[in-house]
């Protein structure tokens, strides 16, 4: 009932501020009215451009939300984020070739594919998904053997035009995405979600350690293997379309265990709730704030929610 | 071993004062020695005919062939160690050569090498810099020739046209890269009868959005061309603008990246975008 309640909460405050999203913009504030009715008749600013980036955002926080969720049960480590097994570097490894070698194209689908690759490396280097101290310590080599890569790519890349879009990207830019751009990501989301709902009790007990999960009947390696490939999958595809957008993927998970308590069923909804709202939040901060000019998103997801964790671990502690 | 240690200490400061020694500073006999770290006083040089004084250069990233041709015989630098192994009395360049690598400076300035680095933000700008590259080659009276020169290209500052043509300048990237008030182009596109729609924003180059940039109303967009090298083309860019409908259909200007960067290009530059404010004026 709790979780109900939490959720419809959630739904209501990301529909108000999604429609603060589209009304406001670094052209100027519309009215809600306005901008509802700017929406339907397919107006440039509205339609175009702030509709398609405010789902973005609420997709691509939601993702890493789900991401970080999953990454902390397979580590058993409270730090863990989506980024932490080498992804991070091996997204950024394959976004600044691709703006190096091909500067005319979006470096999104190179990323999605370094990060899957860092992924497969990692879990071929601590020999499955078994072990997750080894699982760790593989992400944490892996990743930065690829983050010197990337910092190769940088020295040598021909002129600092590479330097200045991969800046950009790095800290997380969402650009401008089209419409059917989000499709995919969007059909990943919910799948993922589904998904987590539907494992939520095998992954309530995979918390309680390997052995106890096993004893209650789970199939710890398969369950494992699902969870590596589903948080690799949103991670990848939420770079692919947003760049590295940090903090969201460790910060809403734990938020969410204060708001609706550890199990699955209840996190998972409630973390995805609240990584969307976040970087709607910081998105909508970024476009409007330094208007007319326009600064990545993932500068202000820690800017934006890290008073908000930090509330809510006081309020814990009293 | 204390002897043989006061010994190479020794050779070393004497190798190093006559590497000082083999300089010309300023007052002694003999051309000075420069070199440029940057395209843009690399062509004033070679405009004001003393490129005989380059003893190194950066490599080229868009230079004219004419100018590139001169620089065939004097070798290329990259870094500390081989800029200082040229002897320069002065080396050139640009505020970006700083900001890329300070260290680098600071180790010239440290060696007693005059280091010049300047940011021309407007055609006047530019004019005294070819009088401070003129004058740290030691010819200063060519530098005020070509000073009259690009001035009477240049022509006067004119009051400003009632409703000028508004003009976006995209330069890359997704949200755009663009120029603010403080650039030679926004000096160019003044004197050219236009306006850049970030005039406004008190820097040299920025991202902006898209949005803002569309709520601008610009008539004619500027793409800064980076075909050198494999960076990408115009044909890109125009790609990446056709994705707005205000601002895919707008008429373009492809500009050479050298043609704005605040050197004698510019002179080529202004008049391209007078050519291209005169075809598109309302």
């Amino acid at each position: 009932m709790k979780t109900w309640r939490l959720v419809t909460c959630l739904v209501v405050l990301g529909f108000l501020l999604g429609v603060l999203g589209l009304a406001a913009g670094p052209s100027g504030w519309r009215s809600p009215w306005e901008a509802a009715g700017d929406l339907f008749s397919g107006d440039e600013v509205v339609a175009r451009l702030r509709a398609p980036r405010v789902t973005l955002a609420a997709i691509l926080g939601a993702s890493l939300a789900l991401a970080g969720s999953l990454m902390q049960v397979l580590l058993r480590n409270d730090l863990a984020d989506p980024y932490v097994l080498g992804l991070s570097g091996g997204a950024s490894l394959g976004a600044v070739t691709s703006l190096a070698l091909w500067p005319g194209l979006p470096p999104g689908p190179a990323a999605a594919a370094g990060a899957a690759g860092a992924a497969v490396v990692v879990r071929g280097v601590a020999r499955g998904a078994h072990d997750p101290a080894r699982l760790l310590l593989a992400g944490v080599a892996v990743g930065s053997l690829l983050a010197s890569a990337t910092g190769l790519v940088l020295v040598l890349a021909p002129a600092d035009r590479v330097l200045r879009s991969a800046t950009f990207w790095l800290f997380g830019g969402l650009g401008t995405p089209l419409w059917p751009a989000l499709g995919i990501p969007a059909v990943l989301l919910a799948g993922c979600v589904g998904w987590g709902l539907v494992r939520a009790e095998r992954l309530d007990r995979l918390t309680l350690g390997d052995d106890l999960a096993a004893a209650l009947g789970v199939d710890v390696p398969g369950l494992r293997r699902e969870a590596l490939v589903v948080a690799v999958l949103l991670t990848a595809c939420a770079v692919a379309v947003g760049g590295l957008v940090g903090f969201v993927g460790l910060v809403a998970p734990h938020v969410g265990r204060q708001l609706a308590g550890a199990p699955h069923r209840g996190l998972i909804p409630v973390a995805v709730g609240i990584g969307a709202l976040l970087v709607v939040v910081a998105d909508t901060v970024a476009r409007t704030a330094f208007a007319p000019r326009e600064v990545p998103v993932g500068l202000l997801t820690a800017a934006v929610g890290g008073p908000f964790f930090l509330w809510l671990l006081q309020r814990g502690r009293r | 071993m204390p002897c043989a240690a006061v010994l190479a200490a020794a050779a070393g400061l004497a190798a190093f004062a006559a590497r000082r020694d083999a300089r010309s500073p300023a007052g002694a006999p003999g051309p000075p020695r420069l070199v440029s770290l940057h395209d843009v006083p690399t062509e004033i040089l070679v405009a004001l005919g003393a490129a005989d004084r380059l003893v190194g250069v950066a490599e080229p990233v868009d230079l004219p062939e004419d100018v590139t041709r001169v620089l065939a015989c004097i070798p290329c630098v990259a870094g500390a160690e081989a800029t200082l192994a040229r002897r320069p009395d002065v080396v050139l360049g640009m505020g970006v050569v700083a900001e890329q690598d300070p260290d680098f400076v600071a180790a010239l300035r440290r060696e007693g090498v005059e280091v010049f680095l300047p940011d021309p933000a407007t055609v006047e700008d530019l004019l005294g810099l070819v009088r401070e590259v003129a004058a740290r080659a030691a010819v200063p009276g060519h530098g005020e020739a070509l000073v009259a020169q690009v001035r009477a290209e240049v022509g006067p500052e004119g009051a400003p046209p009632p409703d000028p043509l508004r003009i976006f300048v995209y330069d890359c990237g997704d949200p755009p890269f663009t120029a603010g008030g403080r650039t030679v182009l926004t000096d160019l596109i003044r004197r050219a009868g236009g306006r850049n729609v970030f005039e406004d924003l008190a820097t040299d180059w920025s991202h902006v959005s898209w949005e803002a940039a569309i709520a601008r109303a610009p008539e004619l967009v500027v793409i800064h061309s980076y075909a050198y090298k494999g960076q990408g083309d115009a044909g890109d860019k125009r790609r990446t603008l056709s994705r707005f409908p205000s601002l895919g259909r707008l008429p373009v200007l492809v500009m050479p990246l050298r043609l704005s960067l605040g050197g004698i290009g510019s002179l080529e530059g202004l008049r391209r975008l007078r050519a291209a404010i005169k075809e598109h004026a309302r």
